[in-house]
């Protein structure tokens, strides 16, 4: 230990001593200068003079500033921010810009440094005017050292100590949005806010990865390890989507071109700890381009990579399934795009094939999941080369019959569809010479064989569609995706040259167009009012009914399908709109409506049912609760039925209790309401005494009023009367 | 809020079947257009056959005539003034394969003239003026042709056979004639049962040009000269307006206009021309408007399907359905 450190040593303990108690402006403003200088490693003699004391001078400084960074600047730091409070900022000197001075202190040193101390001070409990400043001073710093935080632990070298402090430096970028928002709560600044700072951190990986080219470029080393790391730990924080969003589409374009840049990024992401290594893979593979762009990120790694290689050949291909077809076009892509990984492409193939045909699979999977496979086969089938197909061929078609079988006996069409296109691109691909395989299945054709009854052939027109949809697009993953890169600069050649061509033509289009308008509004005067169009409704073969019993025998005799639909959907209405009459029949027809069954495939059919079993149920609560009770415990109803039963109790219960009291007599209340509106309004003028009362009521002026606010509706609880018939029925035979 | 449409004027009861056909007939415009004593009548046909004369002041029948055996598919008002003597006369088409031409004297009907003409069809025949001569189209027996009569020497002038096509179009649904009043050029708009609007030159027999605007069989058309407007109407939903180009004489589609309810009996412009009016199997009449072709209004009354609408000319609307009823509608005068 040489004098030099002694001299710093006593000299920082001195400023502390010092800056604990500010009393004298001048000491602590050449205290807090002489330091700012020490951190920032800028020597003037002028306003170092108290150094000077210390044995400091212009020769030994640089030294003392490395000596400073590395022993004393965290502590100094530390007990900075232990000092923030409104007293003791209030006792710096005013004149001297104390303030400004001390963020300066933190701003000017060493960035990696500052930022542990503030990630660490604003991690610690309560909210408080020492919380405020640190985040306030972490912004400052980040907006503008963010880069070179960066950039310094790029150049460190592999056995260097400050290496050790990468997991702080990394939890705190990574969660800064997190731990200031957890503090701050609703005062964040925007600038924490993820969707703000996690591209702006992106943006400074982007230009941090650009020097790092440069300077490969410059044959210098430097490394790339901290940005892998940080990368990881940002996509395991659930930034993924942003982070590929942000720094996905500058990178691709210096790929296409530039053989460092894909070294640089290989380096990149081959570094990226195992823990992290799907956060960060899945979205690249989900949100790059083309196959390419892939293979450059990825180089070889799959092959020396067991994680990696378990990942995409395993996870994303067999256990989990998307949507996007561009998931397995860009691994199988990958796969296929370098000679070395191409037997990893083969030997995916027969998995795929194996899991694709393997009947219990086909039965405990969903037709999506089934569908990704497929997929994932026939882009398999899009990359493999002509060289290897003849040997495959042996290999593979008697694995294809037997998977073909399975899928033949599936009770599916759809599945068993799936099957035939399948082996067709199968076979016309591996075998293009031989003989074709021809389902003889037009996909319509097909779908209509089985269709024997009404109801079924409606369900399968509704699937047909998408499924139909789905093959398609099957048929269309046997081309190769082409290369977006080199069509990229060509994208933007034809545009310009159609603004040029296409100029006149649409200009003509658009004159006639507001010709035409113009007129139009210029003798738009006199165009005829249109009427009401409410009248104008599809119109059935049959009449709504407009008695309970028409509607009865509608439902009672289900010949037309129409008539039945009618009588359903009027059902409720008229229960409501003739309660005595629907007294009468009140069991007659609950035992009409639990026994009808959905023969049409009608649309609301078993709302409209269940709608109208309440109806009656409110109407005539003591008879049809009972019946209901009972039949709930009478042999020969279905689970389904049984269920009907039950929700039809509860729910007529509900209504019948109900708050607001204007749902029972449903439609004749509100058109009682109506009337009585109606009246008063009519009677309003005429009556001179209310003419002046309410005069009187404006001009008067009352010191205490009570609420005016009109009394909440009481209405008569109807269930309780007979909420035993809901009840003992049910409960009779319950314990037996 | 828009208002309700209005229900019927008036509405005339007691025809003994469904009404086919229509036709205002105004006796004292033919005779002496500015007497007061006006003699306006509303004939119509029936599906049995029998014609009836309403009198549109007293709105009760004045005459009934039974002449055709089965239905009256059009009435056609053919009066003429000769050495200026007014002869008030009649034409009617009956699906019994005959066409009368009929005098009215005194309010007396007495058949003038009788023509034959293909039994087996519903096109309603359709009538043009070519300097003071009548000629009439009607549907031949043979498939897809159509033979035009003169009225005033009874022979028949020509027939229009497609020739051009491999598979015939079908059977003829639907007559109109384009240059109704002026003898320069006579032409003649047809569908077909394919769904087919064909465009004829009368005097050449030839065929001008043909455009396929149905998926189903044309069940009505009618064109308006003024506007330069066609529509058509089949048994599906649709409703198409067309336009015929002055130079290539081809049939161009406008626009399409999707009903409610599928088919369609008749498509007619009022006598303004400011809509449309089409009668359809919901037993609705709907009015389009022709500037925009928007629908305007639906008036229901009827009970069954509308087979046939009038315009008078003071535009009231006279509709015959189905049901036996003849409403008249007062409506956008």
């Amino acid at each position: 230990m040489d004098d030099n450190c002694l001299n710093l040593r006593r000299f920082v303990r001195q400023s502390l001593n010092v800056l604990s108690q500010p009393r004298n402006d001048a000491e602590v403003t050449s205290t807090l200068t002489c330091l700012l200088h020490l951190a920032s490693g800028k020597y003037h003699k002028q306003y170092c003079q108290q150094l000077a004391h210390f044995d400091i001078d212009q020769d030994n400084f640089l030294f003392a500033v490395v000596e400073f960074h590395k022993n004393h600047y965290v502590n100094v730091l530390e007990f900075l921010v232990d000092r923030f409070t409104v007293e003791w900022m209030s006792l710096l000197p005013k004149r001297e810009n104390g303030v400004k001075l001390l963020n300066q202190i933190f701003i000017k040193g060493p960035p990696d440094l500052v930022l542990i101390v503030l990630g660490q001070s604003i991690s610690d409990p309560g909210v408080s005017y020492r919380l405020n400043k640190c985040i306030d001073l972490l912004e400052q710093l980040l907006l503008l050292h963010i880069e070179d935080i960066l950039w310094n632990q790029c150049q460190l070298l592999r056995d260097d100590p400050l290496r050790q402090l990468w997991p702080d430096i990394i939890k705190f970028l990574a969660t800064i949005p997190d731990r200031v928002t957890a503090k701050q709560e609703k005062e964040t600044s925007l600038f924490f806010y993820p969707i703000q700072y996690v591209p702006y951190l992106c943006q400074a990986i982007y230009k941090c990865l650009q020097k790092v080219h440069d300077r490969i470029q410059l044959d210098q080393s430097c490394s790339v390890e901290f940005l892998s790391q940080l990368v990881g730990k940002l996509a395991t924080t659930g930034y993924k989507e942003i982070l590929w969003g942000t720094l996905l589409p500058p990178i691709e374009n210096h790929l296409y071109s530039d053989a460092i840049w894909c070294r640089v990024c290989e380096r990149w992401i081959s570094q990226i700890p195992d823990r992290c290594l799907e956060s960060v893979i899945v979205p690249l593979i989900e949100q790059a381009s083309w196959y390419g762009i892939v293979g450059k990120f990825l180089g070889d790694s799959v092959l020396n990579n067991q994680k990696l290689r378990f990942l995409l050949m395993n996870k994303l291909l067999l256990v989990r399934h998307y949507q996007q077809s561009k998931i397995p076009q860009n691994i199988l892509g990958y796969l296929s795009n370098s000679p070395r990984t191409k037997h990893l492409l083969i030997q995916t193939l027969h998995t795929l094939i194996e899991v694709w045909g393997d009947s219990s699979v086909l039965k405990h999977t969903s037709y999506e999941k089934h569908f990704y496979l497929s997929r994932a086969i026939i882009v398999c089938l899009a990359f493999i080369e002509d060289t290897d197909k003849a040997r495959l061929k042996n290999e593979l078609l008697p694995k294809l019959m037997t998977a073909l079988q399975c899928h033949l006996e599936s009770a599916l069409p759809k599945i068993r569809h799936l099957g035939m296109v399948v082996a067709e691109c199968l076979t016309s691909t591996l075998d293009p010479d031989g003989e074709e395989l021809k389902f003889n299945a037009d996909i319509l054709g097909f779908f209509t064989f089985g269709g024997c009854s009404a109801q079924l052939a409606s369900t399968k027109v509704a699937t047909k569609y998408d499924t139909d949809e789905d093959l398609k697009q099957l048929k269309q993953l046997l081309i190769k995706p082409v290369n977006p890169g080199t069509s990229y600069t060509e994208r933007e050649l034809p545009e310009k040259l159609g603004t040029d061509q296409g100029n006149s033509a649409p200009e003509q289009v658009a004159g006639i167009n507001t010709e035409t308008k113009e007129i139009e509004e210029l003798d738009s005067d006199d165009d005829l009012e249109p009427y009401d169009m409410s009248e104008d409704v599809k119109m059935t073969k049959f009449k709504t009914p407009v008695y309970l019993r028409d509607c009865m025998e509608g439902l009672i005799s289900s010949d037309e399908p129409e008539r039945v639909e009618t009588c359903i959907q009027t059902a409720e209405s008229l229960v409501y709109k003739h309660p005595a009459n629907a007294i009468e029949i009140a069991v007659e027809f609950t035992k009409v409506l639990l026994h009808l069954q959905d023969n049409y495939a009608m649309q609301g059919f078993s709302s409209s049912r269940h709608k109208a079993m309440v109806a009656l149920a409110c109407v005539a609560p003591q008879m049809v609760a009972e019946y209901l009770g009972k039949e709930f415990y009478a042999r020969n109803y279905n689970i389904r039925q049984r269920i009907d039963i039950l929700e039809v109790l509860s729910a007529a219960a509900q209504k019948l209790t109900n708050p607001s009291g204007n749902i029972v007599s449903g439609t004749s209340k509100s058109s009682e309401m109506l009337i009585h509106e109606v009246t008063r309004e009519k009677t309003e003028p005429d009556s001179w005494r209310e003419i002046v009362d309410k005069r009187i009521e404006a001009k008067t002026r009352r010191f205490s009023k009570g609420r005016l606010a009109a009394a909440s509706v009481e209405s008569e609880n109807k269930f309780a009367p007979v909420a035993g018939y809901f009840f003992f029925p049910l409960l009779q035979v319950f314990d037996r | 809020m828009a208002m309700l449409p209005p229900d019927p004027e008036y509405t005339l009861r007691g025809c003994d079947g469904p009404i086919t056909c229509l036709l205002f007939f105004d006796e004292s415009a033919v005779s002496d257009p500015d007497s007061k004593n006006c003699k306006k009548s509303l004939i119509c046909g029936t599906q049995p056959g029998s014609i009836y004369v309403w009198n549109l002041d007293t709105r009760r029948v004045q005459r009934r005539i039974e002449s055709h055996k089965s239905a009256v598919l059009g009435l056609y008002d053919l009066s003429r003034s000769v050495d200026s003597v007014v002869e008030c006369r009649v034409l009617s088409h009956g699906r019994d394969g005959v066409l009368y031409l009929w005098q009215i004297l005194n309010s007396d009907w007495i058949i003038i003239g009788t023509f034959s003409c293909c039994s087996m069809n519903f096109c309603r025949a359709a009538v043009a003026t070519v300097s003071s001569h009548f000629v009439v189209a009607v549907a031949t027996e043979e498939q897809s042709g159509i033979r035009l009569i003169e009225i005033e020497s009874g022979e028949a002038r020509k027939t229009l056979t497609p020739r051009e096509y491999n598979s015939m179009p079908g059977m003829c649904m639907a007559l109109t004639f384009i240059t109704k009043e002026s003898g320069a050029s006579l032409k003649l708009l047809a569908g077909y049962e394919d769904g087919r609007v064909a465009l004829w030159d009368c005097h050449s027999a030839t065929l001008l040009s043909s455009t396929v605007l149905h998926p189903e069989p044309v069940m009505c058309l009618d064109y308006s000269e003024q506007l330069n407007k066609g529509v058509s109407g089949s048994a599906d939903d649709n409703i198409h307006v067309w336009t015929i180009d002055k130079n290539t004489e081809a049939i161009c589609p406008v626009q399409r206009l999707q009903i409610t309810n599928p088919g369609l009996n008749c498509v007619l412009f009022r006598d303004d021309y400011k809509f449309f009016i089409s009668g359809g199997w919901d037993n609705k009449i709907r009015l389009f408007s022709t500037k925009n072709h928007k629908a305007l209004a639906v008036l229901s009354y009827h009970r069954d399907s509308v087979q046939c609408v009038a315009c008078a000319s003071d535009l009231t609307l006279a509709a015959g359905s189905k049901d036996c009823i003849i409403s008249l509608w007062n409506i956008y005068k």
